[in-house]
């Protein structure tokens, strides 16, 4: 397998029982995610993008066709093994921040450290170095709710970052924030692009859209262009 | 797949430091979340406590009974056996009949050469004695020479009875610190217009020792004052007696010339003392001729006995006690498992982040039987805390014996940490197992 490939999806389905109703989500998707690649997903809802980032973001499986990361097919592993490569390949990034209200900025952050399985690392200097990268290593003692959407947003990015994962998923990342702010966040994202990180984004935004080296575009379950 | 409780104990033993650590981790996270949602904190510890303190009176009360009994067994000899005439079953204590003969006591003694003490007492009660003019009632015992010591009872001043005393049928006496009180203790001296005040401590200007009383009609002179004994039998106080040769009270009080109304034995091998007691009844038995088809005629006492009477005697107290403790464990039980079921449900969010972040449903399960372990814990420290408190309002109300030790608290923390992971499984089950897409959604 070529070594520059992070995740191969290979004619992937996607079906969900709704009582009696069968939903086709997916309708054989294939896409190659290179290492440094930078995607944006856009879509109607409804469209299958939420059910694609799941299954990109190890959180789904595929009902048929198969999704290789890491040269690993996901079809092999139980729910363990699922965790454990989210908590050290992937990176999450929402729309809604989802932050613990109730923890400080660097104990948000320091979350995904919890369920590692080598406790070898650093992990509060790791903490101090991405709240650097986003530019929050004064406010590690705050609560989330003492903090702009902006903010909370780049508190979410520096959690996504502490195991260092080599992919970075982002549920429209800025949905929730002004214009300002949401050019902010996306420098921040294609600063960690050009770094090296492969980015998986899905937007309604075209503007959002145009920070992505490729854009697709998916309906009714399937893929339809690739700019 | 999904979690099961098993699958909890089981990484506590399969793994290694890393999983140690892991948890560890999990502990000081879930720590935060017992802080962070207060109202749930509050009930659940509120309910706990109560429970864990209605727990550690049990306890405490059990324990109580049983030091009270031991207590009691100190003072009589653990490797002691007590018989009296008549059958305990059959009649009343005061109707108990005369049937251990001086024979009896001797045939013992030349049977049984490890008692190392065979006394034979006999007793009357409601005896007047005086000195001057202080008058009192008491229980008289005469017995042999080596009373104090079949007793263990140190004398506080004087001699014990001599053997020269029984045989010599001498007026001598020993008497309890009771009795010294009554009859040698000047009560505080009056001023004027001052009415007498029996609760204002008496004073003793003399010593007991070498006066001369009246037991009776006879005159007795005292030998020896006993100690104080601290433990009261069953509200009879132990201090209130007097001991004198059993020569002189059988011959001199009771007319009686036969009988005697008890014998105590001490055995060199306490460990047999279970042999010891029916090889005696089987030798009391043939020597009183009583057929295979009767019961026996005299009563064998041993510190077993005791144990079982007084025991029984708070039983019904701890049980009640006891259905009380269960069914409200059991109801703070309840109480945790819905308020953490709401829990579960409130942070369904939460919890879809967590396992987008890496969480296995396992470390989900653990953090929820942490957060509520930690609660109970808490519950049961402020739980006993509650207990010790309440407790001393119980023992204002009722002379009851409560003792407090290690045990209690062992215990009611042991059942609160019992309780707090039992009835967290089924939610903690539920939020390990809750679909990671739609916790988040």
């Amino acid at each position: 397998m070529d070594n520059h490939v992070l995740g191969q999806l290979s004619d992937v389905y996607k079906t969900y029982r709704v009582g009696d109703i069968t939903v086709e989500a997916l309708r054989g998707v294939s896409m190659t995610l290179h290492r440094g690649d930078f995607f944006a997903i856009m879509g109607v809802s409804g469209s299958g993008k939420t059910t694609l980032l799941n299954i990109l973001g190890c959180l789904d499986v595929p009902t048929a066709g198969s999704y290789v990361i890491n040269g690993k097919d996901v079809s092999q592993m139980d729910d363990d093994m699922l965790s454990g490569i989210r908590n050290e390949l992937i990176g999450f990034v929402f729309q809604n921040f989802y932050l613990l209200h109730y923890a400080t900025v660097l104990e948000n952050v320091l979350l995904p450290t919890l369920y590692k399985d080598n406790h070898t690392a650093d992990n509060t200097r790791r903490a101090a170095e991405v709240l650097q990268l986003v530019g929050l290593q004064d406010r590690a003692g705050f609560r989330p709710r003492q903090l702009s959407g902006g903010q909370q947003q780049r508190v979410a990015i520096a959690r996504a970052l502490i195991n260092t994962p080599r992919l970075l998923i982002c549920d429209e990342p800025t949905g929730q924030l002004d214009s300002t702010t949401a050019a902010e966040i996306m420098a921040i994202i294609k600063a960690l692009n050009n770094s090296g990180k492969t980015i998986v984004l899905v937007t309604h935004d075209r503007d959002i859209a145009a920070y992505a080296n490729q854009v697709l575009t998916i309906k009714d379950g399937q893929l339809v262009s690739v700019t | 797949m999904s979690v099961r409780p098993g699958v909890f104990l089981g990484s506590f033993y399969a793994g290694g430091g890393s999983h140690l650590g892991r948890l560890a981790g999990l502990a000081a996270d879930a720590f935060k979340a017992v802080v962070a949602f207060k109202l749930r904190a509050f009930f659940c510890i509120l309910s706990v406590s109560l429970g864990i303190a209605a727990i550690t009176i049990i306890v405490a009360t059990v324990e109580g009974a049983y030091k009270k009994a031991y207590d009691i067994i100190d003072i009589f000899g653990p490797d002691s056996l007590l018989i009296l005439g008549g059958n305990t079953e059959a009649r009343a204590v005061t109707q108990r009949q005369k049937t251990i003969t001086l024979d009896d006591v001797n045939a013992i003694r030349g049977g049984f050469p490890s008692a190392y003490f065979v006394t034979p007492m006999a007793t009357r009660g409601g005896v007047d004695v005086s000195y001057r003019d202080h008058r009192h009632q008491t229980l008289v015992i005469g017995s042999t020479s080596d009373y104090a010591a079949s007793w263990s009872w140190i004398l506080a001043e004087g001699v014990d009875l001599s053997s020269d005393d029984v045989t010599g049928r001498r007026n001598v006496c020993l008497i309890g610190q009771y009795v010294a009180t009554q009859l040698f203790d000047q009560p505080p001296p009056l001023r004027a217009g001052e009415e007498p005040d029996p609760t204002r401590g008496r004073t003793r200007s003399v010593s007991p020792v070498g006066k001369t009383i009246l037991v009776d009609r006879l005159q007795c002179r005292v030998v020896g004052v006993l100690s104080q004994r601290s433990a009261s039998q069953m509200g009879h106080n132990i201090n209130d007696r007097i001991i004198m040769p059993i020569t002189t009270v059988m011959r001199k009080l009771q007319n009686e010339s036969r009988y005697v109304t008890m014998v105590k034995l001490r055995f060199r091998d306490a460990q047999y003392l279970k042999s010891w007691i029916e090889q005696l009844r089987q030798f009391l038995r043939q020597r009183h001729r009583i057929k295979f088809d009767q019961g026996d005629d005299f009563t064998i006492v041993s510190p077993d006995e005791i144990i079982r009477f007084l025991v029984a005697f708070t039983g019904s107290l701890v049980v009640f006690l006891g259905i009380t403790a269960v069914v409200s464990l059991l109801v703070s039980g309840f109480v945790l498992a819905n308020l953490f079921n709401l829990s579960v449900r409130e942070r369904t969010n939460e919890i879809g982040i967590r396992r987008a972040l890496g969480a296995r449903k396992n470390d989900i399960f653990h953090q929820f039987i942490l957060e509520s372990t930690i609660l109970t814990t808490a519950g049961g420290l402020i739980g006993f805390v509650l207990g010790l408190v309440s407790s001393k309002f119980i023992v204002m109300i009722a002379e009851f014996p409560i003792h407090f030790s290690w045990k209690a608290f062992v215990t009611g923390l042991g059942m609160a940490i019992v309780v707090g992971v039992v009835f967290a499984v089924a939610p903690a089950r539920a939020a390990a197992n809750l679909n990671p897409i739609e916790a988040i959604r």
